[in-house]
């Protein structure tokens, strides 16, 4: 099952569009987390930076941290090949924020 | 209606330009307003039939034009074409490697020098908007490569979109080396440029999406970063801000590294198509 972001993601700041990815995903009962694969292509570059997929990361972190090495695994299709060497680098190094 | 952006830089020159033409009723997307010559640049702004008829002669003439007689070629032909009451509807920008001139036949007889930077079009106005708060903010405006040069120009002429008559299919010329290449989105449909480069066009589009996308991302991660650094209005920064600040720093370096990998790689497709 392949998931388009475009239809959750909106113009906000990037981190809180990744949020609401991540928000939207959890809140769906029927999201396969082992193998998802996130279609990006439809989102403009501008939006997909290492602030998007942090703030991915961080929502699952915070409310469901059960999946997030599921989500660091998640297969992302990208529009560009740089983007995909950078979303691995940045999954792969993801440290959650502590958060009071 | 249209936008152009040129910036010159220690590397070389880049030119942008929208691809939309618009009526008082309807628009149309997909204009070549560029052409690229031996050395220089010129994009066109104003009645597409105008710049047309100039872009027409000019490609019959171009063996025959450098960045040393391109104004005064332009002001010649505008002068052979189109009659003296019609001049105002037209207007171009001419970017050598050093230098951009505006052409401005309506109101001058010679080239107007506007130095290394400088845009003309409908989606003028919201340049030099986003150029001047930049300058008073105290933001650099880079250029101390051709990678650099094409970021900033790229985040110019986004700037423009904010204009309804301005659309986000782009050509991108630029004048390094002594030379000039021509890409662009899909979308526009070459007329004015070699035969070599009118049959490899969606390669060299496939080019120039990768080259803008990493621009657009590099955007991005600096308007988070811009974000981050906000707090600071109110003395309020603090590490969590460096830190953040930190990771947008050593993305946008990997970015910029892409960058200069994605262009040269374009540059030398380019010279073995384009000779």
């Amino acid at each position: 099952m392949k998931i388009d972001a475009a239809k959750y993601v909106d113009r906000g700041f990037p981190p809180d569009e990744g949020k609401r990815l991540a928000d939207a995903l959890m809140a769906s009962a029927g999201v396969p987390w082992d193998g998802l694969e996130i279609d990006v292509t439809g989102l403009p570059p501008v939006m997909l930076i290492s602030a998007f997929f942090n703030g991915f990361l961080q929502a699952i972190h915070e409310k469901r941290a059960d999946l997030l090495d599921k989500a660091r695994a998640v297969r992302w299709t990208m529009q560009f090949p740089f983007q995909t060497e950078h979303v691995h680098r940045w999954m792969t190094n993801f440290k959650p924020h502590a958060y009071a | 209606m249209t936008c152009h952006v040129a910036l010159v830089g220690a590397g070389g020159a880049v030119m942008l330009c929208d691809s939309q033409g618009s009526t008082d009723v309807s628009e149309m997307h997909g204009l070549q307003k560029m052409v690229a010559g031996k050395d220089f640049i010129v994009g066109g702004t104003g009645g597409m039939d105008l710049i047309n008829a100039v872009f027409e002669q000019l490609m019959i003439d171009i063996a025959g034009v450098t960045a040393d007689n391109a104004a005064k070629y332009l002001f010649d032909t505008i002068d052979k074409l189109v009659w003296p009451g019609a001049r105002h509807n037209v207007e171009f920008l001419l970017t050598t490697e050093t230098a951009v001139h505006a052409i401005l036949p309506g109101t001058f007889r010679t080239a107007r020098n506007r130095g290394i930077f400088s845009s003309v079009g409908s989606g003028a106005s919201f340049v030099f908007r986003a150029f001047g708060r930049d300058s008073q903010l105290g933001i650099l405006i880079p250029n101390n490569t051709l990678p650099d040069t094409f970021a900033t120009a790229e985040t110019y002429l986004d700037a423009a979109n904010e204009s309804l008559t301005v659309d986000d299919e782009l050509t991108l010329g630029i004048v390094s080396g002594g030379r000039t290449y021509l890409t662009g989105d899909p979308t526009v449909r070459l007329n004015f440029a070699p035969d070599e480069l009118k049959q490899n066009w969606p390669a060299a589009s496939v080019y120039f999406k990768q080259i803008r996308g990493i621009a657009q991302t590099m955007r991005g991660e600096l308007r988070t970063a811009q974000q981050h650094l906000s707090p600071i209005r109110t003395g309020e920064l603090g590490p969590a801000n460096h830190t953040e600040m930190d990771v947008r720093n050593a993305s946008i370096q990997a970015l910029r590294n892409d960058l200069i990998v994605a262009m040269g790689k374009f540059m030398g497709w380019y010279e073995a198509i384009v000779p």
